[in-house]
C-alpha cells in the first residue's frame, strides 16, 4: 500500500513539473554598446566566503546555449562569446546562482566570480535561484552531483556521510547497512573507482562499513558517475566517485567541528601568507553508547558460546578498546595566477577488537587456572597522498600532473590460545585459528591535458602509470600458510577524448578511447567509449552512452564473512583471476523545468571475468589452498532502469528515486543456470524530503528495497566416520535461490542552524524495522534426531543521535 | 599405483564442474531430495553402501526431523573387471560379498526418483613401512580426588608412528581398545558414570605427513589396542574441515557423489598393536 501511495505522489510530482515554465533571472539594464565581438572570456569561480575555487561549476551566456564547466581547480574558458555586453550566469550546487555582466571595454580575462553558499544565507527565505537541493542529476550520462555542504539537511547516524548520501540516489543501493561502499547499478563496491584528490582509495569503510572513510568537513566536491564514464577514468567496471578536498580559506583563519554520540570531528583552515592555504580535518570515534551499539550489532555473530556445568567454573570476559579515526590534510600553494600546487594527505584506520579472555579456575583450592584468549581482531586502514601541479598554460590549454601514493591494509586475527597455569607455572600453550593479511601499495603518476580547440570542441588527453603491489596471506594456527599471493603489476594507460558540440550546441558527442598495457598479462586493452546528449527541446534532453571497461585489481568477496576478513584485493593474473571486463549500454532522457527534474536512464551491463571466492569446494585439510579450488570465474549481466523526480528549489525540496534492476551471475561451479548476484536489487524506492522553516531544516528519508538473495539450507545429513563418531553437514539450496524479507527504513532529522553552526537530532530506523542481515542456522541434535534452528541476524534498530556543529566563521 | 593427489583433485573438480553442466533440470535431483550415500570401500572387505534421505529442513516448521533409510533400489558397482549388483538388506543397507581390491576404481550408480545418481573412487595402496617406536606403554592408574592428577601430565609418553609417504597423500590414524571389558586409567569414585563417557576409540587428525604422535594421555583404558593407519582419498579428509552454518557460509564437503550427498571413498589400512600397562 505504501508503495502505491508513493507512486501516486511520484506521478503527481511529475505532472506538476510539466506545468512549470523554465525561466532564468534576467537583469534589467540600459542597452550598452559593445566594443568587442567574438571574444574569449576566462576566469575562475570562487567561494565568496573562503575564496576557495569551485570545481565543475557551470558558466554560461545568458540567453544562449553557450555553456561550459569549470575544471577541477575552478578555471573556465568561454570561447566565442558574442560581445562584451553579455551577462554570464554561474551556478553551482549548494550556492546561490550568480549573474555577472561584462562591461564594455573592461578586461574579460582572469575574471573572478564569487558565489555565496546557500548555507551562509541563513535568514534569506525564498531567494530566487537559491540552490537548496542536496543533489543534482541529469547534466550528463549517469552523472549526479552532490554537495557536502548540504549534507546536514539529511538524517544522519553519528556522522554526516557523503557515501551514505550517495546511496540515496536511484541506481546506488541503499539497503546495505554493513557496507558504506557504492553498489552502483548492480555492481560491487570494488567496481567503483574512488578518487580522492587524484589518488585511488582502496578502502572506503569505517566500523564494519557503517560509515564511509570520508570526512565531510574536508570535502569540497563529489562527482559520481553511475556508468558510461569518460575515457579519463579507467580500471573499474561500474562507476566513478571523484572527491575533491577543501583547500582551506584564503581569507582568514577558521576552525570548527562536530560532536555526536559517536565521534568528534574538528578542522582548522587558514591562509599562510598570500600564496598558501591549508586545511587539516580529523575525527575519532569514542566509545559512547552509539559506538557500542553499532559495534555490538556487527559483532554478535562471533561471540563464542561458553557454558559450564561445574560449580567451580568461573568466567571473566573483557572487551578491549576499539576505535576508528581519520585525518585529512591539504596544503595549497599558488605561486602564480596560472599555477597551483597541492599536497593532499589522508590517513585512516579502524581497530576493531572483540577479543575475550576467559579464565577458568579448577582444582580444589582454585589454584589452577586455564585461560582461553579468544582473539577476534580486525584492523584495516588507508594512507593516501598526492602531490599535484596544475598549470594553465594558456586560455586553451590546461595541464594537470600528479604523483600519488596509496596504501591499504587489512589484518584479521580470529584465533584462540589456551594456557594452563598450575601452581603459578604455565604448562601449556596452544594457539589455533586463522590469520588473514592483505596489503596493497599503489604508486601512480599521471598527467591530464585539457585542450580547448575551438568553441565547440575540447580534447582531453592523458597518460597514467600505476604500479600495484598486493600481498595476501591466509594462514592457520600461526604457522601453516593456506594461501599466499604476492602480486606485482604495472599499468600504463593513455587516453584521448574529444568533446564536440554540434547543431548550435544542441548535440554533444564525446568519442574517446583508453588503452592500457598490463604487465602481468602482457596485453594491451582497448576501451573505446562514446556518449552523446541531444537537447531536443528547451526542456527535453536525450542521452546515450556505450563503452568498454576493464578492471585489473579486484576485491574478492568471500562467501563466508563470519570466519575472516570480508574482502581483499588481488591483482588479476589472466588465469584463475581473469581481468574483468564490462560493456555498458545506457539510454535515457531528462525533462527539466524551473523547479522540477524528471530523469530516466535505462542501462545494460555485460560482464566477463566475474570472480567469486569460496572455500566450499576446497578440501582444505592438511595442506594449503589451491587457487583453482577457491576462485571461480564466470559472467554477469545487469539490466535496469533508474527513475528520478526531483523538486529542486524552494523551502521544500527532495526527490523520489526508483530503480528496477536485475543483476545475475553465471559461474558454472555454483549452477549451470544464471543465478541472482549477491548485490541484486529488484525494486528499490527512495523518498527524500527536506524542508526549511526559518532556521530549522527538517529531513525525512524512506527507503524500501526488495530483499537480497541468499543461499539457504534445505536439509542436513550425517556421515559416520572411521573413528566411530558421526558428523553432521548442512546441504545448501541453489546458489542465492532465496530472498530475505524486504528491507525498509524511515530516518528523520531536525537541524537548528545558527550563525556559527547547527544542532541536529536524528532518528535512524524510526519504526524499528527488523531488517534481516543474514540467517544463522544451528543444528541441534540429541544423538538420534536432529533439528535445524534458524535465527535472523538483523540490522540496526531504532537509533537516535544528536550532532552539534560549530565553526568560528 | 601411487595415488596422485593433484590428479584426484582435478578430477573431483571436473566432477563438480560436470555436475554443473549436467544438472539441467531434467537430470538433476532437487537439492532437498538428494539421497545421502555412505560407503567406505576398504581393501579386502566386502562392499557395503548405506542410503538414507536427508534430514529435511523447513524454516516454517520446528518439528524434529529424522533421516529415513532408502531401501529397494537397484545399485550397481562397476570395477575394471566386473559389474556387481548390490542386494538391499533393509535399513538402507546394500551389500555384496565381493571384496574390494587395492588400486581399483569403483563406479557406483543407481536411479533414484527417476534420475541417475553416480559416484566413483579409487582404492589407494596399502600403507608402506608402518612402524611404532614402542609396543608397550606404562600409565599409572589415577583416582580423582586422591591428589594424583599430576601423574596425568608427567607420565605422558608419546608413541611415535611413522610410514612412507613420498607424495603427500592423506593418512589417518584410529586407535581402538580391543579388550572385551577394558579397565579405565582414570577412576572417579564419586562419579561412576564417568566410565561410559570415556572413549574406547580415538583418532589423530588426517595428515599429509609421514608420521603421527599419540600422546600417552589419549589412552583412556589399559590393555591391547589396535593402531590402524588408513591411506585416504582427499574427500574423506575434507569431512574434518570446520563446518559452520549461516547464510554467509554454507558449504558441503566435496564429494564424488553426483546428484547426491555423502561419501563414497576407497581406503586401505595397516594395523599395529600396542598394549597399555599399569605402571
Amino acid at each position: 500500500m505504501q508503495v502505491r501511495t508513493l507512486l501516486i505522489f511520484f506521478m503527481a510530482l511529475a505532472r506538476l513539473g510539466l506545468a512549470q515554465e523554465f525561466t532564468l533571472p534576467q537583469k534589467k539594464r540600459a542597452n550598452p554598446i559593445p566594443t568587442r565581438q567574438n571574444l574569449t572570456v576566462t576566469g575562475r569561480i570562487m567561494d565568496a566566503q573562503t575564496d576557495e575555487s569551485l570545481p565543475f561549476a557551470y558558466i554560461g551566456v545568458l540567453g544562449s546555449k553557450r555553456l561550459t564547466q569549470t575544471n577541477v581547480d575552478g578555471y573556465f574558458t568561454l570561447l566565442n562569446v558574442p560581445s562584451d555586453t553579455v551577462t554570464l550566469t554561474v551556478s553551482y550546487l549548494g550556492y546561490k546562482d550568480q549573474t555577472y555582466r561584462l562591461e564594455p571595454g573592461a578586461a574579460v580575462k582572469q575574471l573572478r566570480i564569487e558565489l555565496t553558499s546557500a548555507v551562509a544565507q541563513l535568514d534569506e527565505v525564498n531567494v530566487t535561484g537559491q540552490r537548496t537541493e542536496v543533489m543534482k542529476s541529469g547534466d550528463g550520462i549517469g552523472l549526479i552531483k552532490l554537495t557536502p555542504r548540504n549534507l546536514s539537511k539529511l538524517p544522519n547516524i553519528g556522522e554526516r556521510d557523503i557515501f551514505r548520501a550517495l546511496q540515496l540516489m536511484p541506481g546506488v543501493s541503499a539497503a546495505n547497512e554493513s557496507s558504506a561502499g557504492l553498489y552502483v547499478r548492480g555492481g560491487t563496491p570494488d567496481q567503483t573507482l574512488v578518487l580522492y584528490d587524484g589518488f585511488t582509495v582502496y578502502n572506503v569503510e569505517h566500523l564494519y562499513g557503517f560509515f564511509s572513510a570520508f570526512n565531510y568537513n574536508a570535502l569540497k566536491d563529489v562527482q559520481p558517475y553511475k556508468g558510461g564514464f569518460d575515457a579519463k577514468y579507467g580500471g573499474r567496471l561500474s562507476a566513478v566517485a571523484e572527491l575533491t578536498g577543501k583547500e582551506g580559506s584564503r581569507k582568514r583563519f577558521n576552525a570548527g567541528g562536530d560532536a555526536s554520540f559517536l565521534s568528534l570531528n574538528a578542522y582548522v583552515e587558514s591562509p599562510i601568507g598570500k600564496k598558501m592555504t591549508f586545511l587539516v580535518a580529523g575525527r575519532r570515534s569514542f566509545q559512547g553508547p552509539l559506538y557500542k551499539k553499532l559495534f555490538d550489532q556487527f559483532q554478535s555473530s562471533n561471540t563464542p558460546a561458553l557454558g559450564g556445568r561445574r560449580a567451580n567454573r568461573q568466567q571473566t570476559t573483557q572487551q578491549v578498546a576499539s576505535y576508528f579515526y581519520d585525518l585529512n590534510a591539504r596544503l595549497t600553494f599558488r605561486p602564480t595566477d596560472q599555477d597551483q600546487i597541492t599536497l593532499s594527505v589522508y590517513n585512516g584506520k579502524d581497530n576493531l577488537d572483540n577479543s575475550q579472555n576467559v579464565s577458568i579456575a579448577f582444582g580444589r583450592q582454585g589454584n589452577n587456572t586455564g585461560t582461553l584468549v579468544n582473539t577476534d581482531l580486525s584492523n584495516w586502514g588507508n594512507t593516501g597522498s598526492s602531490l599535484k601541479w596544475s598549470r594553465r598554460w594558456s586560455d586553451r590549454l590546461y595541464v594537470n600532473s600528479l604523483v600519488s601514493y596509496s596504501t591499504y591494509f587489512n589484518h584479521r586475527d580470529l584465533s584462540n590460545s589456551v594456557s594452563i597455569t598450575r601452581n603459578n607455572n604455565t604448562l601449556n600453550n596452544v594457539r589455533f585459528g586463522t590469520l588473514e593479511d592483505n596489503r596493497l601499495v599503489d604508486l601512480t603518476a599521471k598527467t591530464d591535458i585539457e585542450w580547448k580547440l575551438a568553441e565547440n570542441q575540447q580534447v582531453d588527453l592523458g597518460i597514467q602509470v600505476t604500479h600495484n603491489k598486493i600481498d595476501y596471506a591466509y594462514s592457520s594456527n600461526d604457522t601453516v600458510p593456506l594461501l599466499t599471493k604476492n602480486d606485482r603489476g604495472l599499468f600504463t594507460a593513455v587516453y584521448a577524448q574529444d568533446q564536440i558540440r554540434l547543431l548550435a550546441n544542441r548535440l554533444l558527442i564525446k568519442p574517446g578511447i583508453r588503452l592500457t598495457q598490463y604487465s602481468v598479462t602482457r596485453k594491451i586493452y582497448a576501451e573505446p567509449r562514446l556518449s552523446a546528449t541531444y537537447q531536443l527541446t528547451e526542456r527535453l534532453k536525450l542521452k546515450g552512452a556505450w563503452g568498454r571497461y576493464y578492471q585489473f585489481v579486484k576485491q574478492v568477496t568471500r562467501e563466508d564473512i563470519s570466519q575472516g576478513s570480508r574482502n581483499f584485493w588481488l591483482l588479476s593474473d589472466g588465469g584463475y583471476l581473469p581481468v574483468g571486463a564490462a560493456t555498458h549500454y545506457i539510454g535515457g532522457l531528462t525533462y527539466e523545468t524551473a523547479d522540477y527534474l524528471f530523469d530516466v536512464e535505462a542501462y545494460a551491463k555485460d560482464l566477463t571475468g566475474v570472480t567469486e571466492y569460496t572455500l566450499r569446494f576446497a578440501p582444505q585439510v592438511g595442506r594449503g589452498l589451491v587457487p583453482q579450488e577457491t576462485f571461480f570465474t564466470g559472467t554477469g549481466t545487469v539490466r535496469g532502469v533508474d527513475i528520478l523526480v526531483q523538486k529542486k528549489f524552494g523551502n521544500y525540496a527532495g526527490w523520489v528515486g526508483y530503480t528496477y534492476a536485475v543483476a545475475q551471475n553465471r559461474i558454472a561451479v555454483f549452477s549451470d543456470q544464471p543465478y541472482y548476484a549477491n548485490q541484486d536489487v529488484r525494486n528499490e524506492f527512495k523518498f527524500i524530503n527536506t524542508y526549511r522553516y526559518k532556521r530549522f531544516d527538517f529531513g525525512l528519508t524512506w527507503i524500501y528495497a526488495s530483499g537480497k538473495p541468499y543461499t539457504s539450507v534445505v536439509g542436513e545429513y550425517s556421515v559416520k566416520l572411521l573413528d566411530g563418531t558421526s558428523k553432521t553437514f548442512t546441504n545448501p539450496s541453489g546458489k542465492n535461490a532465496n530472498r530475505f524479507p524486504d528491507y525498509s527504513r524511515l530516518d528523520a532529522s531536525v537541524t537548528y542552524n545558527f550563525k556559527h553552526g547547527s544542532l541536529g537530532a536524528s532518528v535512524f530506523n524510526c519504526y524499528n524495522r527488523k531488517n534481516v542481515w543474514y540467517k544463522k542456522f544451528t543444528s541441534v541434535s540429541d544423538g538420534q534426531q536432529s533439528q535445524l534452528v534458524v535465527t535472523d541476524v538483523t540490522y540496526l534498530g531504532i537509533t537516535p543521535n544528536l550532532t552539534f556543529s560549530y565553526r568560528i566563521h | 599405483m601411487i595415488m596422485n593427489v593433484n590428479k584426484f583433485l582435478i578430477s573431483s573438480l571436473l566432477c563438480v564442474l560436470t555436475l554443473g553442466c549436467q544438472t539441467a533440470s531434467d537430470t538433476a535431483i532437487a537439492p532437498d531430495s538428494r539421497p545421502v550415500v555412505e560407503a567406505y570401500l576398504v581393501a579386502g572387505q566386502p562392499i557395503s553402501v548405506k542410503l538414507t534421505t536427508q534430514i529435511p529442513f523447513s524454516e516454517d516448521t520446528t518439528a524434529t526431523q529424522q533421516a529415513k533409510p532408502i531401501d529397494g533400489l537397484a545399485l550397481t558397482v562397476k570395477s575394471a573387471d566386473q559389474t556387481l549388483s548390490l542386494r538391499s538388506t533393509g535399513n538402507g543397507l546394500y551389500t555384496t560379498t565381493t571384496v574390494v581390491k587395492i588400486g581399483q576404481t569403483y563406479d557406483l550408480s543407481f536411479d533414484y526418483l527417476g534420475k541417475r545418481v553416480t559416484a566413483n573412487t579409487l582404492v589407494p595402496t596399502k600403507p608402506v613401512n608402518f612402524r611404532a617406536d614402542q609396543t608397550e606403554l606404562f600409565r599409572p592408574q589415577v583416582t580423582i580426588g586422591s591428589g594424583g592428577l599430576g601423574a596425568l601430565v608427567n607420565t605422558a609418553t608419546p608413541v611415535n608412528l611413522t610410514w612412507k609417504n613420498p607424495v603427500a597423500d592423506y593418512y589417518f590414524v584410529v586407535v581402538d581398545n580391543l579388550e572385551t571389558s577394558p579397565v579405565p586409567i582414570i577412576v572417579d569414585p564419586r562419579n561412576t558414570g564417568l566410565v561410559t563417557t570415556l572413549s574406547r576409540r580415538f583418532r589423530v587428525q588426517p595428515t599429509q605427513g609421514d608420521n603421527a604422535t599419540i600422546a600417552g594421555l589419549s589412552f583412556q583404558y589399559f590393555g591391547r589396542h589396535a593402531v590402524v593407519l588408513y591411506h585416504l582419498n582427499p574427500d574423506y579428509a575434507a569431512l574434518y574441515k570446520q563446518n559452520s552454518t549461516s547464510t554467509q557460509n554454507i558449504s558441503t564437503p566435496p564429494t564424488t557423489v553426483v546428484n547426491g550427498l555423502g561419501i563414497f571413498t576407497g581406503l586401505a589400512a595397516d594395523t599395529l598393536y600396542l598394549t597399555v600397562k599399569k605402571q
